[in-house]
């Protein structure tokens, strides 16, 4: 146990590691920001100094040693844009995307479980079509869409909600529920077959044999069973959710590191590009990393391979 | 399909939405009443023909450049269609062989393809295609290509668990004790064991990857225009919705009902085909 | 001129001492598309930057609301000789720590511009100065490589941002970008990037303060929640209002919007070194294929204006008298076939998105109209930063949309970029550049206007590029501020009042 967790955890930093290199890698291709940072005044030999400036011109190889070496030491450059280092600005927009992406997945598991349950409980009569039909519609509907709509209906036509930003609770509320609605379909159909497996069992039908009540027996027994898999498919998603509050972050600026990030990207600031995939990925990997020992923990049957 | 049908009303319907959104896109130069690119400036904005304005020259109206929404949305089909169903074959050949290869050889090989398997999942997705567009340039080829790369991780996830256990079962040890060769035996007798799976996967991939289209075209970083699909024809809209909410509102149903109806005949299939893999899904 | 100005402050001053005091008060908040990346002047990053640290500091020279170069922190300025211009600075003025501004400051700021070691971004602005000196502590020279008649604009609210020594030591050159200290109206007070920018007036302000206390800039990057916001009372005012929104906002009786003719020139950029487009004709054939007018009426619903060549309406010696091609598909046809492609060609065409304006919509209109003429085209969208590398490289697609934005106001400097024979814009012209060195060594403004007639004959004629118009800018305001866009696109709040 002990060797299988070591080995997780060494390839969790390899991981990490590879996600560093290819990202590297990638940002070079997409080409150097020269030409976006510099006016459209920039003569061709002011654009070359800005290259040289910067080491853009150097090989390869060597702007990745560069960016190692110091990547190391926590130290992921200034940023172009900003001026300021880069990995300080990506933490301070960590608290942000952390209030959206736990608000979401508490959302969806709240509204969920109950869903499921119900689902799980009428098997095959009307409640269930109604549960399921409303985790299908949650799978596909294109969140973005369902934002831009959010905000037409709740922050326009009807003024109850603000259109953007972030302050108090009720600026979570529309970017949250975009975030989670995907989240939700998938969480209610795997608590609907959770409770129906368990359901199944022979003690539970014994408990019900018992004459205990329907909703006793679903409570104690289905739901904490149901849990189990529930935590580890959060776990499983959160790398999609973090991708996905890029775009709801964007819709509603919410001005968290996916919204940061993007900018980056398609400014070309690499040494912000550099620290929001390195935390984003170490955050991914980690969380990863603990629902699988968790499983191991809570399964001993699995295999350690 | 009468078996899935019988099963459950909702498969039913789920089959009867795919089968009439495939026989638009199958259909499209029939079905089409405009050239869905062609422009013309004169008519721009029209609304669908129950409104007041409308003409059924143009039956859902007309776009930001004049071009017949209905056209457009039924040649997007065929688009939307054809390379979200490319994109998830090719992200399902990937995943598969290479769930296949972990699960069947095991040991170093198993872990090297399960860490890049962690390494996509932990990898941005828009960077990804940033980089490949600027690597290959816009097209329709290399978005197939970027949603691909983002689909295969789920396969080689549930093949490797699947084969893990298909290897120990006596009928594969049993045809491997007679000297069978390893690609004969995953050929021959791991994986007709695991197809069913594959194909339910597949079935809600393909919903996913229609979904992963509209957003990438709401980034700027979809198909390259004036070709129609439903994702470009949806961000595109996004600028009128208060002025023209057709031109948006007719891609959106379209996605949110055929990505539902694909939904709902995945769901068929994998009861129909393998209960126990609910769980894994 | 200038004493009256000087007197005025002196007015505004001693009115402010008294009992009926214009003391700033009240809050406006403002939703923009963009924020600046930084409050250091010399790290800016395009024109969503410039256009907005201009309200903490203040430059040499300024433009009043018609666009017009007055005088700001420079008293008068006159070239002394071909080389040199010099600046009498304003007595009196200080920063907003309370530091005194003087020929020092001028004089390090424009260094500090011009080291390589700080990495200037705008340095392409700059690097026609040689040095910058001293004469008293009131009177600087500013001494160019070659004659400069741009210089006064450029030292302006574009390029010419002053700094404090003293500050910009002290909080080093990270420090600066989050934490400036300039002359002008207003202070930065707080700034959570993506979030909120908060200024304060500044009270001692030399023009007088301002008439807002408080001003909050949220950024909005959503064109739908920006407006959203205006419509709900979250903000104030907004810019920019996507083209097809104004109709129905100017509907809101609680609404203002203003438009303003931005000077930025839309353009198709046609790679005159490859055949067939060192043909003229052709050139002149896509001219005719375009029916611009009809883009203007449905894309941009009439805010925009038809231009017959890369010459702004605004901008000084635009002349009327020089016709825009006429959308004539018949006429482009014949061309073609005269030019030897009776049956059309075969050509790309790049464009790109996530630029500052729309450019993927006018290029797929464009498209449409070329197709119209038997140009087959292959389409390319590109991200506005991958595109980027191919114009500086010079490989693009032989035709590609562009936009330069003429912020000096002088149609010199946007026909020179767009003439320089490279860097993704081929077209270069011997006689264009003599024409043009002439203009700008003439001092009087009225004679160079005259002088420009010729030279949009010239380009119109020779037709290098797909001439296209310049598209208003909107900004949506409440009814209960007062506020006049700039010609300038410059943000500037100095102006900005409360109704009532």
């Amino acid at each position: 146990m002990r060797r299988y967790i070591a080995t997780r955890i060494v390839t969790a930093v390899l991981v990490v590691f590879a996600v560093s290199v290819v990202s590297f890698l990638l940002t070079f291709l997409t080409g150097d920001p020269a030409e976006i940072m510099l006016p459209p005044g920039a003569t061709a030999v002011q654009i070359a100094q800005f290259r040289a400036e910067w080491g853009f011109d150097d090989p390869l190889t060597v702007q990745y040693w560069r960016f190692l070496r110091r990547a190391v030491q926590g130290d992921f450059g200034v940023s172009l844009r900003h001026g300021q280092s880069s990995l300080p600005l990506i933490a301070a927009r960590l608290p942000a995307t952390l209030q959206l992406t736990v608000t979401a997945m508490l959302l969806a598991i709240v509204l969920a479980v109950p869903l499921g349950v119900v689902a799980a409980t009428h098997r095959g009569r009307a409640m269930d079509l109604v549960a399921m039909g409303v985790a299908l519609l949650g799978q596909s509907v294109p969140n973005f869409w369902l934002a831009i709509m959010m905000i037409l209906l709740f922050a326009v036509s009807w003024g109850v909600l603000p259109t953007s930003g972030r302050g108090e609770w009720t600026h979570v509320v529309m970017p949250a529920t975009a975030i989670a609605i995907n989240l939700m379909a998938l969480l209610t159909r795997l608590v609907r077959t959770a409770v129906i497996e368990v359901l199944s069992e022979d003690y539970v039908r014994t408990a019900r044999g018992k004459g205990l009540r329907e909703l006793l027996v679903v409570m104690r027994h289905a739901v904490p069973n149901a849990l189990i898999p529930l935590v580890t498919v959060v776990g499983l998603q959160f790398g999609y959710i973090l991708g996905g509050a890029v775009v709801i972050e964007t819709i509603f600026t919410w001005p968290g590191v996916g919204l940061f990030t993007i900018q980056a990207i398609l400014n070309r600031d690499y040494p912000v590009v550099q620290a929001s995939v390195f935390i984003l990925a170490t955050a991914v990997v980690l969380i990863n990393l603990v629902v699988d020992l968790l499983y191991v923990w809570l399964d001993p049957r699995i295999r350690l391979a | 399909m009468r078996a899935l049908a019988g099963k459950s009303p909702l498969v039913t319907v789920g089959a009867v939405i795919v089968g009439l959104v495939c026989v638009a896109a199958l259909g499209a130069p029939l079905l089409a009443t405009s050239d869905p690119i062609d422009q013309d400036l004169t008519v721009v904005l029209k609304p669908p023909f129950w409104w007041d304005e409308g003409s059924l020259r143009h039956p859902l109206g007309t776009d930001h450049l004049g071009r017949d929404v209905y056209s457009r949305l039924v040649y997007g089909a065929q688009i939307s269609l054809t390379i979200s169903v490319l994109a998830a074959l090719l992200g399902a050949m990937v995943g598969v062989v290479a769930g296949l290869v972990a699960g069947y050889l095991g040991g170093r090989v198993d872990a090297i393809i399960m860490r890049v398997v962690d390494l996509n999942l932990a990898f941005p997705l828009i960077l990804l295609a940033l980089a490949v567009v600027a690597i290959l340039g816009p097209s329709l080829r290399n978005l197939v290509i970027v949603m691909s790369i983002t689909t295969w991780m789920i396969y080689a996830r549930v093949l490797r668990g699947l084969s893990l256990a298909l290897r120990e079962r006596e009928f594969v040890q049993a045809v491997r004790a007679l000297g069978a060769h390893d690609i004969r035996i995953v050929a021959r007798h791991v994986l007709p064991n695991v197809l069913p799976p594959i194909l339910v996967i597949w079935t809600l991939e393909v919903a996913r990857v229609i979904l992963m289209e509209s957003a990438l075209s709401f980034l700027g970083l979809g198909v390259p225009p004036p070709t129609p699909t439903w994702g470009r024809m949806l961000a595109e809209g996004r600028d009128y919705l208060t002025v023209a909410g057709w031109i948006a509102v007719f891609p959106g149903l379209a996605i949110l009902v055929t990505v539902l109806g694909i939904n709902l005949l995945g769901d068929g299939l994998r009861d129909l085909l393998d209960p126990r893999l609910r769980r894994q899904t | 001129m200038i004493r009256v100005v000087a007197l005025s402050v002196a007015v505004v001053v001693a009115v402010a001492a008294g009992p009926v005091a214009a003391k700033p008060q009240g809050e406006v908040k403002i939703g923009l598309a963009a924020e600046p990346n930084t409050f250091d002047p010399h790290l800016t990053v395009g024109r969503n930057s410039q256009i907005f640290i201009v309200n903490v500091f203040d430059g040499l020279t300024a433009r009043d609301a018609q666009g017009n170069l007055v005088p700001a922190l420079a008293e008068s300025w006159k070239r002394v000789n071909p080389t040199t211009w010099q600046f009498a600075l304003r007595k009196g003025v200080k920063f907003h720590n309370g530091d005194d501004f003087n020929a020092e400051c001028v004089k390090f700021t424009l260094d500090r511009g011009i080291n390589p070691e700080t990495k200037a971004t705008i340095i392409s602005e700059l690097s026609t100065i040689a040095r910058t000196e001293i004469v008293d502590p009131y009177t600087v020279n500013v001494v160019t490589k070659a004659p400069d008649f741009l210089l006064p604009v450029r030292l302006g609210e574009l390029f010419g941002l002053m700094l404090s020594p003293k500050h910009t030591n002290a909080v080093g050159k990270e420090g600066i970008a989050t934490k400036p200290n300039g002359t002008g109206p207003f202070k930065l007070v707080s700034w959570a990037k993506n979030e909120r920018l908060v200024l304060e007036a500044n009270e001692q302000y030399w023009r007088g303060a301002p008439k807002v206390k408080t001003i909050v800039v949220r950024p909005i990057l959503e064109d739908a929640a920006r407006i959203a916001a205006l419509q709900a009372g979250e903000v104030d005012m907004i810019a920019p209002i996507p083209h097809v929104r104004i109709e129905e906002l100017k509907r809101n009786a609680k609404l203002a919007i203003k438009t303003i003719p931005a000077p930025r020139i839309f353009h198709v950029t046609i790679d005159v070194r490859k055949p067939p487009f060192d043909n003229v004709k052709v050139r002149q054939a896509l001219n005719h294929a375009v029916d611009v007018n009809a883009i203007l009426r449905s894309l941009y619903f009439g805010h925009g204006t038809r231009l017959a060549t890369v010459v702004d309406k605004n901008a000084l010696g635009y002349d009327a008298g020089v016709p825009p091609y006429a959308y004539d598909p018949n006429r482009a046809k014949a061309l073609l076939a005269e030019a030897g492609f009776p049956n059309g060609l075969d050509v790309e065409f790049d464009s790109f998105t996530g630029s500052i304006a729309d450019h993927a919509k006018p290029a797929e209109a464009i498209v449409g109209y070329l197709q119209k003429v038997g140009l087959r085209v292959k389409q390319n969208v590109f991200e506005f930063s991958a595109f980027g590398p191919r114009r500086v490289s010079n490989t693009t697609a032989p035709l590609f949309i562009y936009s330069i934005g003429n912020s000096y106001l002088e149609p010199s400097w946007v026909i020179r970029w767009l003439t320089q024979g490279g860097l993704g814009m081929h077209y270069k012209n011997p006689k264009l550049d003599e024409m043009l060195t002439r203009i700008e060594a003439t001092d009087d403004r009225a004679r160079r206007a005259q002088l420009y007639g010729d030279v949009q004959r010239l380009i119109k004629d020779e037709a290098p590029f797909i001439f296209l118009f310049q598209a208003d800018a909107a900004f949506g305001m409440s009814t209960r501020i007062d506020y006049a866009p700039r010609p300038d696109e410059t943000q500037w709040l100095y102006p900005l009042g409360i109704k009532g």
